[in-house]
């Protein structure tokens, strides 16, 4: 199947690619059909992808390339809903935020994207417990697990 | 909307297993419990709120890919 996407030009994908969201996204909680498309393996960047409106979609990366000391439980509730029997099902990414200002870029670390690998359900959880924020300068987060490597 | 008064102490049902206790008030503050199986999610709006938010800026956003996997690549 085909997607025209704006991001990305036109899309093929299989209906096995299509990741659910059974309770949509807060602020899009009528987009239930997304697609994860790769846009760089390396730096784990993506872009998720409404099937329902080729409009919507936000950039997307792996949390733990840019800040390997990113740790946060699943709650009870969370994993049951998910449907998450063990870690290995679990994927995660975070929402990227920014503007023509690269150094400026954030991403979401209060809310990560959690997917199930192995029945395609997914949803954004939130992690109000946490100190983590909805935006995160990604330029401070690379300096920081720097800071801490050495 | 359901408006019900409550002192302090008392409490309200919410279906069968859900309770919200009025534990006290200070000023115009209210401080709330909340008894609830475990599988039910509660927080505060304004987390909510603020991640919509955040949500519908990130779908905005203008950034441009090429220039962002390349700032990553520097580290």
């Amino acid at each position: 199947m085909q997607l025209d996407t704006i991001a990305l030009g036109t899309v093929t994908y299989e209906e096995q690619d299509v990741i659910t969201f059974p309770q949509g996204i807060p602020g899009f909680e009528g987009y239930h059909r997304f697609l994860i498309i790769n846009i760089d393996e390396e730096s784990s960047l993506g872009c998720l992808q409404s099937l329902d409106d080729s409009r919507v979609h936000f950039i997307i990366i792996n949390p733990f390339t840019v800040y390997l000391n990113y740790e946060f439980k699943i709650e009870a509730a969370d994993q049951s809903e998910l449907g998450i029997q063990s870690e290995a099902d679990v994927e995660v990414w975070s929402i990227v935020t920014g503007n023509e200002h690269i150094q400026e870029a954030t991403m979401n670390l209060m809310a990560p994207i959690i997917i199930n690998k192995q029945n395609r359900n997914a949803k954004q959880i939130i992690l109000h417990n946490s100190a983590y924020r909805t935006k995160h300068a990604i330029h401070d987060l690379m300096a920081a697990v720097q800071d801490e490597g050495e | 909307m359901l408006v019900l008064s409550r002192k302090t102490g008392e409490s309200i049902m919410i279906g069968d297993q859900i309770e919200l206790v009025v534990l006290g008030t200070e000023g115009d503050v209210v401080k709330l419990g909340v008894v609830a199986p475990q599988q039910q999610r509660i927080l505060r709006k304004e987390i909510y709120v603020a991640l919509k938010e955040s949500n519908e800026e990130a779908s905005k956003t203008a950034i441009n890919v090429d220039h962002l996997r390349d700032f990553l690549k520097k580290k």
